[in-house]
């Protein structure tokens, strides 16, 4: 095979390429920076032989962060590589070592660059080898990917087994009850894993940091769910997803550290202050609607793109559900807090229908949503399960619907043409 | 051979005996999957009834909730249960296995939610660890637990230590009854094929197992008069996802090869590991349902080195990887499994994104063939 | 000695006579039809008359293809895997690596320096990466076949087609066009996306091994051959008539039967 150059692999992918989201916040454009500069810095303590922990976006890594480690999301470098337009490049990879074409993308697709070992070519110069992998087995590829992340580069790996839900009350996010079985389990585990980077590491977990930074992050929620409160009660909307995804995403990377807790604050000053002065995101908004996941990353302009000509405005990103259960404050052991929160988060991110049904439609109400937009993407049944029952749940309510088959990383199959055109064509219907 | 006939007819009408048992008074159990210990079921008094999937049963139904890229043999289930296949059934248990298998329990609950009057009781979850450190056993022997408690309050009947060691005896029999029908296919030649294994094996999971040990007893019995079958056939070892009807096996066999062994649930992988009786009842069940291998035990590097140490006991003169749509557990391991192979030297062959009924068998019957005829021309 | 293979592809039927000295005596070839065994026998008169033979003349007939069960007069059929492989072997003695694109499906065949197939993969679920690609997109580019050479040497850039299926990127295609793409961008697109395809298919292989040929129907289709060989950074070898190389594996392997029940190694 031909030698591959960086433009090379980008090629094919001009015609989305160009087309960015728009954020409005300052919050956005330095939560991005941030984490731009957070690899940076990862990188740079990599380089002076600081142990760096590879860490799966449902594990506690507040227990990371109380202990000063270096933290790397591949789930975040996935996207990373996705808004770069380099996924079929690494996803080729993947199936060239005969992992099958349908097999786990999003995060499974860090592979690719992984096993290409090429720092001029991947993205922020390719990922710091790790000390230790940590996972949960939230699925069936999760464990697997991070197996082959820790074969890899020989090194070990702690994971954390999920148990599962078998009961649901009906309004799920306002009193979830876990049984107690699960949640001793699930916090001897986490003591487990406070041995495991302590031995790994060297470095020592004060139970008093570990407080500080839960009690950080139910603060850094709080602000994100008043300040979400504003964005719903607000017609029209005064920020969009474009706004949705650099700020509380980064809430899935960086829960109870200081930064974190600023940002969250400055998130809701921000939000406080556009709705004390009337500033909305889209003058002619005409339509609120919802989209279901993550957005495909590598189209990023996808979810703006349709404010312009028909006033129809993504307000609520399903990617960030249950915001409002990640606090915790009735718990006097910060182990059981973290332990509740993430086997909760479980429910949340897997959209188990009994408790996905009733949520999505009491967040279209909240957020006085007119229809939903579900990215059908085949390769995470984790994440994008459940949709049928969902679109039925919020129909029988008169929300309309619609579906688009993509995925969140892989752009290989993906028309944006046709995409837009979809979505436009429904959205033509919910004017008329 | 009337036992071999027996078992076959089991397997075909695979309701059959579980809708006798029930016409006599007793209850069923319909369950999925290795995951679920049989041996709680008997011990209650119970009949254990393993719910598959039809391929020759559409899929309207599943298709109204279920998306198109859970594991086809799921789907086929779920649309079986939907239809009141099993609308006999007192209970209905699901494990935690694949993501597919997972969701199913979620899904049965949710139609049940959407509405009282489908035909299937509501199920229970066995919520099974998937690793296999020393917290995932008691938190395993913590939900067999619970599996008994929630089967006592079921039948009003205590499950005494005396019935779960019967039952334990019951299926040891059986798993070293079967054991010795896979000895007659590593034969040389093989006695048996890997079709007829498949009913056999099978026929455990559909019947009461005193009468299958009774059969399997006089199958062995008889097994003296079976005629050889084809010293020229290619011996084939099958590795993959579930194989829960005749298709795939009769269409590999039809092309001059005997399948001698696999590691599909509903094959030899069934009966593997018996229960150890020297412990506590309930802690030797636990333990043997957590430890023996799946596609969803982690670390992978335990169920690969699983599926190499059965081929090499068989030495096999080729392999057949058969992975469903959907069924993503088994197939990460294949670039494993490959690289080991080609180590060792053993031809393979991989089908994978397989379809639940094969609709066009003529394509996959070339490959086959062509795959058989390289190895007979080493 | 005259022996006689048949290859009865899911689109065209080919029977070749071969003599003593492995010469091409005769080879004719139809299109596929439902009763194919009496389209079997036709081309097989055919052949022999074009051989200026009879039927007791011939030693032996191998089959091989989608259709060789029906062909009850051959003494044995084979797997058109084991005969592409064979068929090439004997004009290239030096490729150890096959690929075939015929009207139906697309292969991939790994071999030995006998002539032995060591690995092969196949697509055969659908039509992208096969000959019915290249018809469909021809036809909607209204571009003939063998014009596809030039067309694409002449592209400055490719156009991207993403859908894999043949019905979406026809649409794709035509879209394309409306929207004023130059045409041989987009031809040098659809080479590229069949191409692709087949990639993908032999990397489940893993690594390429040289030499490579290129045989079926599509290997007359100068584009993509252009591009294949780009993409593998090889030098393809192609046979004069590809789509032969099956009913000519099929003769040798008539030979090889022949051989072995007279006691001829």
């Amino acid at each position: 095979m031909s030698q591959v150059k960086k433009e090379e692999i980008r090629a094919g992918t001009e015609e989305f390429r160009g087309a960015r989201s728009k954020p409005l916040l300052e919050c956005s454009r330095l939560a991005s920076v941030y984490f731009k500069n957070y690899f940076r810095e990862v990188e740079e303590r990599a380089a002076q032989g600081e142990p760096v922990i590879w860490l799966q976006v449902d594990c506690p890594q507040e227990i990371c962060h109380a202990m000063g480690l270096p933290v790397f999301y591949p789930m975040h470098y996935s996207a990373l590589m996705a808004a770069k337009q380099m996924s079929p490049y690494y996803l080729n990879i993947q199936n060239q070592r005969g992992y099958f074409r349908d097999l786990c993308r999003y995060c499974g697709h860090a592979l690719g660059c992984v096993w290409d070992h090429k720092s001029e070519i991947a993205p922020w110069g390719g990922p710091p080898k790790p000390a230790a992998v940590v996972v949960a087995t939230f699925d069936d590829p999760i464990a697997k990917v991070y197996e082959l992340f820790a074969r890899e580069y020989n090194v070990p790996m702690f994971v954390i087994d999920r148990t599962m839900w078998s009961n649901f009350p009906s309004r799920f996010w306002e009193d979830p009850e876990i049984e107690p079985h699960r949640l001793e389990w699930e916090v001897e585990q986490y003591e487990g894993l406070i041995a495991f980077l302590e031995t790994i590491t060297g470095k020592t977990l004060t139970e008093t940091k570990l407080r500080q930074v839960v009690d950080s992050s139910n603060q850094q929620f709080g602000y994100f769910i008043k300040a979400m409160n504003m964005v719903a009660g607000t017609v029209p909307c005064t920020i969009t997803v474009a706004d949705h995804m650099p700020n509380l995403i980064c809430t899935n990377y960086f829960r109870g550290t200081e930064w974190a807790l600023e940002h969250a604050r400055r998130f809701y000053e921000e939000i406080k202050e556009r709705v004390g002065k009337g500033l909305v995101a889209c003058e002619n908004e005409k339509i609120r609607l919802g989209w279901e996941g993550a957005a495909p990353w590598f189209s990023p302009g996808f979810l703006n793109a349709f404010e312009e000509k028909y006033g129809a405005v993504f307000v609520w990103l399903g990617y960030i559900t249950g915001l409002e259960n990640f606090v915790r404050l009735n718990y006097s052991d910060p182990l059981t807090a973290l332990a509740s929160r993430y086997l909760e988060y479980l429910a949340w991110v897997s959209h188990f229908p009994p408790t996905a049904c009733s949520y999505y439609l009491h967040m279209a109400k909240k957020y006085k949503l007119n229809g939903f937009v579900f990215l059908v993407a085949e390769s995470c049944k984790a994440l994008t399960a459940s949709m049928r029952f969902i679109q039925r749940e919020l129909q029988a309510a008169g929300i309309a619907t619609t579906e688009i088959t993509g995925d969140i990383v892989d752009a290989r199959e993906w028309d944006d043409t046709k995409a837009r055109s979809q979505v436009a064509s429904w959205i033509e219907t919910l004017l008329t | 051979m009337i036992a071999f006939e027996t078992m076959q007819k089991y397997y075909r009408e695979r309701c059959l005996a579980a809708r006798e048992w029930k016409r006599k008074g007793g209850r069923v159990v319909a369950y999925f999957g290795n995951e679920v210990p049989e041996e709680l079921i008997l011990a209650a008094e119970l009949f254990p009834l393993r719910i598959t999937g039809n391929p020759l049963s559409g899929g309207e139904l599943a298709d109204r909730y279920m998306e198109y890229y859970f594991d086809v043999q799921v789907r086929s289930m779920y649309n079986e249960i939907l239809k009141g296949v099993y609308d006999f059934a007192d209970m209905i248990i699901i494990p935690h296995s694949s993501d597919s298998v997972l969701r199913l329990y979620y899904w049965l609950w949710e139609e049940k939610r959407i509405n009282e009057a489908m035909p299937f009781v509501r199920p229970y979850l066995f919520d099974k660890p998937h690793t296999v450190t020393r917290g995932a056993g008691l938190y395993m022997l913590n939900r067999v637990r619970a599996l008994k408690q929630r089967l006592e309050q079921f039948t009003g009947l205590e499950i005494s230590s005396e019935s779960l060691l019967q039952a334990i005896a019951l299926t040891n029999e059986n798993r070293m009854l079967l054991r010795k029908v896979a000895d007659l296919r590593t034969a040389t030649p093989p006695r048996i094929s890997g079709t007829e294994a498949l009913q056999i094996i099978g026929a455990s999971l559909f019947m009461q197992k005193e009468e299958h040990n009774k059969l399997l007893r006089q199958f062995l019995q008889e097994a003296e008069q079976l005629p050889a079958n084809g010293d020229s056939k290619v011996r084939l070892f099958i590795s993959g996802s579930t194989v829960d009807n005749l298709q795939f096996y009769e269409l590999v066999e039809f092309c001059n090869a005997v399948i001698i062994a696999e590691d599909v649930d509903t094959g030899n992988r069934y009966f593997d590991g018996l229960i150890d009786k020297s412990l506590d009842p309930l802690e030797a069940i636990a333990n043997r349902y957590w430890l023996l291998p799946s596609p969803q035990t982690v670390p992978m590097a335990i169920y690969s080195s699983y599926v190499l140490e059965k081929i090499k006991s068989v030495r096999p003169q080729g392999v057949i990887f058969n992975y469903l749509q959907w069924d993503d557990a088994p197939a990460w391991h294949y670039p494993d499994l490959k690289s080991e192979l080609d180590k060792m030297g053993i031809p393979h062959l991989v089908f994978e994104f397989q379809e639940y009924l094969l609709a066009a068998p003529q394509r996959l019957k070339t490959r086959i063939e062509a795959f058989i005829e390289s190895i007979g021309d080493r | 000695m005259y022996v006689v293979g048949i290859d009865m592809g899911s689109v065209a039927a080919k029977v070749m006579i071969m003599g003593d000295n492995d010469e091409v005596l005769s080879y004719v070839v139809a299109d596929a039809k439902p009763d194919a065994e009496a389209l079997a026998k036709r081309l097989m008169n055919e052949a022999l008359e074009q051989a200026h033979l009879r039927s007791e003349d011939i030693s032996y007939i191998v089959s091989t293809g989608y259709g060789r069960v029906n062909v009850p007069f051959a003494a044995e059929n084979r797997t058109e895997i084991m005969c592409h492989a064979l068929g090439v072997y004997h004009l290239f003695p030096s490729v150890r690596t096959v690929i075939d694109i015929g009207g139906q499906d697309s292969k991939c065949i790994r071999m030995d320096d006998k002539g032995r197939v060591q690995n092969f993969v196949m697509n055969d679920k659908c039509a992208a990466g096969t000959g019915r690609f290249t018809e469909v997109m021809g036809r909607a580019l209204d571009i003939s076949f063998d014009r596809w050479g030039e067309v694409v040497s002449s592209a400055p850039r490719r156009a991207r087609i993403s859908n894999v299926c043949t019905v979406f990127a026809e649409s794709e295609v035509i879209s394309k066009m409306t929207e004023k793409v130059p045409l041989n961008e987009i031809l040098a697109g659809v080479c590229e996306a069949i191409v692709t395809r087949v990639i993908q298919m032999i990397q489940r292989m893993g690594a390429v091994e040289k030499d490579v040929a290129f045989t079926g129907g599509v290997a007359n289709n100068k584009g993509v051959a252009q591009i294949l060989a780009e993409k593998l950074g090889v030098d393809l070898f192609i046979p004069k008539i590809p789509q032969s190389t099956g009913a000519l594996g099929a003769c040798y392997l008539a030979k090889r039967f022949v051989a072995r029940a007279a006691g001829i190694r």
